[in-house]
């Protein structure tokens, strides 16, 4: 081997990892930063990968090198063998023991990072968040001391710079609750609540994904996060409880159909422009021209009859979450809406 | 006709699985008639008992069971004449045959054929993909292709695949006749076509193939629709042939080694199969129990994951991780033995820390029953379960790591041959690497919260999986192949396989690192628009990378039939089946060999592996003799 | 290396192999199956540690008793039956063929007793497997013993069957045929140890 192979050996591994590393430092792959915690867990992606460049670069130049230098070539004899090295104990001690000694570290700054992410706030929001296929239902339950008592199931709307506690849990089959901007997802299963906990600091509007395979309209089971002023948290919560008391009313009293169909996440897998519906993984309601009847069936009895070509996936649930005044409204508003 | 009825073979077979369709439908409805069961004729639990018994029906009919029938009937034994031994022609390989080496290539062509199979469910998913929105499959269909591809990828394929390469070497190399239950071993290969026509059929089931993912995570696959019944059977049959054949290496690894043949003196592959072979006795009853209550809850009604009953959907991960995380060992280490192999033959050296590489392996099997939980650190568990289990994830690193480096050491100052297997070798060294420093990553519970169930995690398990194991796979089959058919592959085909391959493995998955951390979710039918781009690459990577396997096959199916005829040993090692004909004779040796030393003194002057003694050509066929297998008196 | 390469055409017989270890392979397989068996029942205690402990519902709940006095008789018929059984294989050692056959005979009959006692308590406990998770957890783990019990008695039938047609005999390779499905019988036996302790005592 000769010294100046060495030389640029060593520099082509120097160069390269910096240059990774640098890399990824100055390229930012992750969404937006929405709490404290997303940068403490970008931070430590950079770490970890960081750490393992040299790592990679190393054993990537070792065997290009080896490749290059013990090459046979057509001038050796024919059986030509390598030299009979068995190994070195010393050798083999030092890459069990820095790596393990690599692991340690990163292991226990993990767990103090998670230790951060996962910190208590003192007064929380709380927020009961119940996954169902395929629509998040959320309940306020409290802000602080505050008693709010509202019910949503269409967008999360909360106020900034607010500590939020969600206690996830699900009325049927696993889901996972993730909001990417925070770097945070936790599972949602039926008959556990399990918390999660994040202060977002930047208004705006954010994804909510399920991440668990719940079915087949797992792919639509997407929300949004809306973080908001602290005024306007309060006037929409305001609207929220003056439209949505008792499962929401009309100025005439009584329960408000299309305030039902949003609330209950309707329009996730149903087309219906009244009420602004987008969804594929059910019928379009709109020109869907059912009577009164058929509509309560298929509420009612989701099985009883399916529209050819889509699945048998609607939940059955809604028969007995819908007390009878809203069932009564919801179909009213929808043999108007969808004729 | 009478006659081919009575004797095994596809005709009986076909009767057979009839006949035990036929048993399983009465022996359900009069169990239900005789009990006054409302529904006497109930879909779930017939189709749960037909699966069970057409099957057993097919397996008696193709002649899986005739020997221990006649043992069972009490008809006095008889030596086995070893009339099934071998394969004379290619219909040979379609009955049941108890040759170590003819059950190997049955394994590997028939894992392989699962492989394309799987490998074209993905790219029709992949162009479900190619853009944001609905292309041409709706969503039940797209979550029944992705479940599909998984449990045909691991089930039928990356699991047993593994032990049809050791099936045939591995007897050679430890100086075994056979292996120590030849009828066992042929019933664990036709376990397998059973398990792959049962995940096969179930696109045919009512509600389609089974759509929970391969995870079959309850409570969802309890409301399934019939598709999901057939994946808990086919996973029973899959990994019933799995345990078989793990007892069956077990103990011929421990009984039947050729004398001289100490543990410390077996080849790596053999110390590999040794260890997986642990994980898999110990484990896959796991996957077993997780299946078996998923099925009662179907058909019987039981309450396993249902918390209004008292039931927990957690335990159903915890029963089928404490499987499927061992399963990924199980799926890498015999790739780790084959690496170990085909890099100190081609670089010709002596496998650097023959000791710490047998530790490590046996280290890993430990370790490997301790991480399970790390598949579930936002599931619904306690919280403090996390970070010990971070921590034993994080310290398999350790010892996998000594593996990278000592086949780094071996190629220092070696002969370095830089042949089709080798590439592999060193790229499977460089893909599972990435695998490797992202698995570490994702065990990192804070990081592992935003990624998991992302295409992150998506990008990780491939990297280990196709860019790790496949890449060992294709390694010992381009190093065995002259071994098992005689014939040479096409080199310059070889290496235009491992490139595309290599490329448009890392187009394919690579990006999915990125998109994962982005935010894109796993197992989607349709993704945010942002995704696009990246998705769209991926697809057209991967469907080159499926086209750059027709090299494979054409390179197989030409070599095969008319490649450059073998030596005995064309990459010159040491181990005792490169020291036999290619392929080697029908009972693989005149005599056992006697082991003199270690299987890779490369260099050593002097040094020497296996003696072998050679008697006079035996006059004519002689009386056989019994094997010693099996027989008790 | 320089060991030349053997030919094909050489061989017509194969060669005996070499037995590396003294235990027997039969006897080896079966102790692997039996480690296997072992956590296949792992994975059912699994989930009713699940439902009994972490669910932490009443066990069982009420309405839903089990009939242990039934149970501990049955359990001392069952564990009797490993007495018989050792009783043929020490028989067969001794060329005790009479030993043999009426220790066979035995312990398929006390085995057939204990699974019908366990049928007849199914019948007779007045709630099904879907009634709660705890019927759940009881019927699965009784019922997976029940299925390796019945597993067991057709294997002991073809050996008694054998042994009655004179098959099996003192010498040390003349009897795995009994001692093989022996410790099969024993693990069954034991295994019934912890799935009676843990679901009726506990």
């Amino acid at each position: 081997m000769k010294a100046s192979h060495r030389i640029a050996g060593i520099v082509a591994v120097v160069v390269s990892s910096v240059f990774l590393i640098a890399f990824t430092y100055a390229y930012d792959w992750f969404p937006t930063q929405l709490t404290p915690g997303s940068g403490k867990i970008d931070g430590l992606y950079k770490l970890l990968t960081a750490v393992s460049i040299p790592f990679f670069v190393l054993i990537v130049a070792f065997m290009v090198f080896c490749l290059v230098e013990f090459r046979v070539d057509p001038s050796d004899p024919p059986d030509k063998d390598g030299e009979p090295i068995h190994g070195s104990t010393r050798i083999e001690l030092i890459w069990t023991g820095v790596p393990l000694l690599v692991i340690l570290l990163l292991g226990i700054y993990s767990w103090v990072v998670l230790d951060k992410v996962e910190a208590k706030q003192k007064n929380p929001m709380v927020i009961n968040v119940t996954g169902q296929q395929y629509i998040w239902n959320y309940e306020y339950v409290k802000n602080g001391s505050e008693k709010l008592g509202v019910k949503t199931s269409s967008d999360l709307v909360v106020p900034v710079n607010k500590p939020l506690e969600f206690r996830i849990t699900s009325l049927d089959v696993i889901h996972s609750f993730w909001v990417p901007a925070a770097r945070l997802k936790r599972d949602a299963t039926a008959g556990v609540v399990t918390p999660l906990r994040f202060t977002p600091e930047k208004t705006g509007s954010y994804d909510i994904v399920c991440t668990e395979l719940c079915g087949v309209g797992h792919s639509t089971m997407r929300g949004r996060l809306k973080v908001v002023s602290t005024a306007d948290w309060v006037k929409w919560l305001k609207a929220q409880k003056s439209g949505g008391a008792g499962g929401g009313g009309t100025p005439g009293g009584g329960p408000d159909g299309k305030q039902i169909f949003t609330s209950n996440g309707c329009g996730g897998c149903h087309k219906l422009a009244a009420a602004d519906g987008a969804g594929t993984t059910g019928p379009a309601l709109d020109g869907a021209g059912l009577s009164a009847d058929e509509l309560r069936e298929s509420i009612v009895d989701p099985g009883a009859k399916i529209a050819n070509g889509f699945p048998n996936v609607m939940p059955a649930t809604f028969g007995k979450s819908l007390s009878k005044e809203e069932l009564d409204a919801l179909v009213k508003f929808l043999a108007e809406a969808g004729k | 006709m009478a006659v081919t009825l009575r004797s095994p073979g596809w005709y009986r077979a076909a009767l057979s699985t009839l006949i035990g369709a036929a048993f399983g439908c009465g022996l359900v409805v009069g169990l239900r008639a005789l009990f006054g069961w409302d529904e006497i004729v109930q879909a779930e639990s017939i189709v749960s008992v037909v699966l069970i018994t057409a099957p057993l029906g097919f397996l008696y009919g193709i002649g899986c069971f005739d020997y221990w029938i006649h043992w069972a009937a009490g008809r006095p034994t008889y030596v086995d004449d070893h009339s099934d031994h071998g394969a004379r022609s290619w219909k040979d390989y379609f009955r049941v045959n108890t040759d170590h080496k003819v059950i190997g290539i049955q394994y590997v062509v028939t894992t392989f054929f699962f492989f394309f199979v799987g490998g074209l469910l993905a790219m029709t998913f992949r162009a479900e993909l190619i853009e944001p929105g609905r292309q041409f499959i709706d969503a039940q269909t797209f979550n029944a292709l992705f479940s599909a591809h998984a449990a045909f990828m691991i089930f039928t394929f990356m699991v047993p695949v593994f032990a049809g390469i050791a099936n045939y070497v591995l007897p050679l190399m430890i100086g075994a006749p056979d292996m120590a239950f030849p009828r066992l071993n042929a019933l664990s290969f036709w376990f397998l076509p059973v398990a792959g026509v049962l995940m096969m059929a179930s696109f045919l089931a009512p509600g389609g193939a089974f759509a929970t993912g391969w995870t079959a995570y309850a409570p969802l696959s309890d409301q399934a629709p019939m598709g999901q019944t057939f994946f808990a059977v086919a996973v029973q049959f899959a990994g019933a042939s799995s345990i078989a054949t793990a007892i069956n290496f077990l103990v011929t690894i421990v009984t039947m080694r050729a004398p001289g043949m100490t543990f410390w003196r077996m080849p790596m592959l053999a110390w590999a199969n040794f260890a997986t072979s642990l994980l898999v006795v110990l484990a896959t009853p796991f996957i077993a129990g997780s299946q078996f209550m998923i099925l009662f809850d179907r058909a019987l009604g039981m309450n396993f994951f249902d918390a209004v009953q008292g039931g927990d959907s957690v335990m159903y991960q915890h029963v089928f991780w404490f499987y499927s995380h061992p399963a990924v060992y199980i799926m890498v280490l015999p790739g780790f033995g084959i690496i170990s192999e085909v890099i100190s033959t081609h670089a010709r050296k002596p496998i650097f820390g023959y000791r710490m590489m047998a530790f490590s392996l046996l280290a890993i099997v430990v370790l490997g029953f301790s991480v399970w939980a790390h598949h579930m650190f936002v599931a619904s568990m306690q919280d403090w379960i996390r970070i010990p289990m971070m921590f034993t994830t994080m310290l398999i690193a350790v010892p996998t790591g000594v593996k990278i480096f000592s086949w780094l050491g071996t190629m220092w100052r070696g002969a370095i041959h830089l042949r089709v297997p080798m590439m592999w070798a060193l790229g499977f060294i460089t893909m599972f690497v990435l695998g490797g420093i992202s698995g570490v990553m994702v065990a990192v519970v804070p990081f592992d919260i935003h990624v998991s169930d992302t295409y992150f995690i998506v990008a990780h398990f491939h990297y280990v999986l196709f860019g790790g194991s496949m890449f060992t796979i294709f390694a010992g089959i381009y190093h065995w192949f002259p071994k098992m058919t005689g014939r040479m592959l096409n080199d310059t085909l070889g290496k235009w396989h491992f490139w595309l391959t290599f490329i448009f493995f890392n187009l394919t998955f690579g990006p999915m690192h990125l998109v994962g951390l982005e935010g894109m979710p796993r197992r989607v039918a349709d993704y945010a628009s942002e995704f696009a781009a990246w998705n769209a690459i991926m697809s057209f990577a991967s469907f080159a990378l499926g086209l750059s396997t027709l090299i494979f096959v054409y390179n197989v199916i030409v070599s095969w039939r008319s490649g450059k005829p073998a030596e005995s040993n064309p990459w010159r090692a040491q181990t005792l089946e490169w020291q036999i004909s290619s392929p080697p004779p029908i009972f693989n040796f005149d005599e056992v060999p006697t082991v003199v030393g270690h299987p890779y003194e490369y260099g050593v002057p002097g040094a020497r592996h296996g003696i072998f003694k050679h008697p006079e050509p035996l006059a004519a066929a002689k009386a056989p003799v019994p094997a010693g297998v099996g027989d008790d008196d | 290396m320089e060991a030349s390469t053997a030919h094909a055409e050489s061989h017509g017989h194969m060669p005996v192999a070499n037995a590396s270890v003294e235990f027997n392979r039969e006897k080896l397989g079966m102790l692997l199956f039996i480690f296997s068996e072992v956590m296949l029942f792992a994975s059912f205690f699994t989930a009713y540690f699940f439902i009994r402990v972490v669910q932490g519902g009443e066990w069982m709940p009420a309405g839903q008793e089990l009939p242990v006095g039934v149970a501990f008789a049955n359990s001392a018929i069952l564990f009797s039956s490993s007495a018989t059984m050792h009783w043929a294989l020490e028989g067969v050692r001794h060329n005790n063929r009479k030993a043999l056959k009426a220790g066979l005979v035995l312990t398929i009959l006390l085995g057939a007793t204990f699974l019908g006692v366990q049928i007849s308590e199914y019948a007779h406990l007045g709630f099904l497997p879907k009634d709660s998770a705890q019927a759940t957890a009881f019927f699965s783990l009784t019922g997976l013993h029940g299925t390796h019990v019945a597993v067991g008695l057709i294997i002991l039938c073809v050996v008694a069957r054998r042994a009655f047609k004179g098959h099996y005999g003192p010498e040390k390779d003349k009897h795995w045929g009994v001692e093989i499905p022996g410790i099969y019988w024993h693990f069954v036996d034991v295994m019934w140890f912890f799935v009676f302790t843990s679901l009726y005592l506990l």
